[in-house]
């Protein structure tokens, strides 16, 4: 006997062609959610939640829509922040979520944080009673991006048939051969190295070149709260000292933050922690706040480098 | 294409000074609570729960002077939030001009704890 099929993951992608095969894609999944009385989130670009939204006519009422290009600007967001809170909001009960988290016109720099995240929804929804279906534009997106699809996803859809298939690897493994080194600056940037006695000095020197770069002013806090939770893990849980790297590239603002000790656990910022936790919060924190949270993470050393869109 | 203005974030800091936070607690006049004066970071966060720690016997709700508050971290926010989770009997926190940090903070990781207000809202 299987286990219910209550208690089973189910993540999917679908390679879609055209408005019209994304439609019949995603359509047909919502309904059947909403047959089945399963609350139903739609987290997908602007463009593509009026899409379906149209599409499914007064049934749209009983749907949670969401803008993933905000929502999930930051990808590392969306686990904690859209996935895992829907799931949470409606615990017992089997839900079912059309995720897009890859639209063509992300980033060359965002596309591996894109698919680390698709591979760790795996971990994170293991054994939840959920079916995600995430859409892919096959006819825009990178032969690349779609090869990585089918290592995160066990089941993949496309031309209306729905396949298991040889290609999902370990999720751990996907995360492991994307954790590559960042590029460095291409101007050159302040430097401050820090410790725990430093961090007002790390704040001060965020905020002065981030408000120098045009960033508005709320923004300006966002990134120095975020700049200071990075650095403070990166002098906490590990002895010695931080250094910290601020620049500007195009209209983004840019913090390094580089500090003894390696990251071994790769879901760190994408659970939400006990409300009694003491401890669990900072990247978490980060990844709310800002658009992009890079990592390079080595045996002695790893690089959190965090983008503020201006 | 770069954008610059004026001196643009890019131009190498050759030497800032260390800057350690600073932090002081001052009793409030006339009522249970405390002013904080200064910023909380890992630095001073155990001046905070130090201070925190000796509200415990207090009856009655405990205010929070923030408006010299001008900087405070995840970890200070939670020592406030865990805190305040130990309030019965009806008794509350009321955080008075809390900094904007702290206002996300709570906001975003929290949402309305229960025996928190506000002021102003």
């Amino acid at each position: 006997m299987t286990s219910p099929t209550r208690e089973e993951f189910i993540h999917e992608g679908l390679f879609y062609r055209g408005r019209a095969d994304y439609l019949a894609g995603t359509v047909p999944f919502v309904r059947d959610g909403l047959a089945a009385a399963e609350p139903v989130l739609v987290a997908v670009p602007q463009s593509h939640v009026e899409l379906i939204s149209e599409e499914l006519g007064d049934d749209a009422a009983e749907v949670r829509f969401l803008d993933m290009a905000q929502a999930g600007r930051n990808p590392n967001r969306i686990i904690p922040w859209v996935l895992r809170a829907f799931v949470d909001e409606f615990r017992g009960r089997s839900v079912r979520i059309v995720g897009e988290p890859i639209w063509p016109g992300r980033s060359p720099e965002e596309i591996p944080v894109c698919v680390q995240h698709e591979a760790l929804i795996n971990v994170a929804l293991d054994r939840t009673p959920a079916t995600v279906l995430c859409p892919y534009d096959a006819n825009a997106l990178p032969a690349g991006v779609l090869l990585y699809a089918g290592r995160t996803h066990p089941v993949l859809v496309e031309d209306g048939e729905r396949r298991h298939h040889d290609g999902y690897a370990d999720p751990y493994a996907v995360v492991a051969l994307l954790n590559l080194p960042l590029p460095d600056p291409t101007v050159p940037a302040a430097e401050l190295t820090f410790d725990a006695l430093g961090l007002a000095a790390v704040r001060d020197l965020v905020g002065d070149r981030a408000r120098r770069a045009g960033l508005a002013p709320i923004r300006v806090v966002d990134l120095q709260m975020a700049v200071n939770e990075i650095a403070t893990n990166a002098i906490t849980h590990a002895d010695g000292y931080g250094v910290l790297r601020v620049w500007q590239e195009g209209l983004r603002v840019l913090c390094d933050v580089r500090g003894p000790g390696e990251i071994s656990d790769w879901m760190a910022g994408r659970v939400r922690p006990d409300e009694q936790s003491e401890r669990g919060r900072g990247l978490l924190l980060a990844n709310r706040l800002c658009d992009l949270v890079q990592t390079y993470t080595q045996p002695d050393s790893t690089t959190t480098r965090l983008h503020m869109l201006i | 294409m770069r954008q610059r203005r004026g001196d643009g974030p890019d131009t190498p800091v050759i030497e800032l000074p260390r800057r350690a936070a600073e932090l002081a607690v001052l009793p409030v006049p006339g009522r249970p609570g405390l002013r904080l004066v200064g910023e909380v970071d890992c630095a001073t966060r155990h001046i905070l729960d130090a201070a925190l720690e000796t509200m415990l016997g207090d009856a009655g709700d405990v205010h929070l002077d923030l408006t010299e508050l001008t900087f405070i971290d995840v970890g200070g926010a939670t020592s406030l939030v865990l805190w305040a989770s130990r309030l019965r009997g009806g008794r509350r926190m009321i955080l008075h001009d809390p900094p904007y940090e702290l206002r996300r903070i709570i906001d975003m990781l929290w949402g309305q704890p229960a025996t928190i207000e506000v002021d102003p809202p």
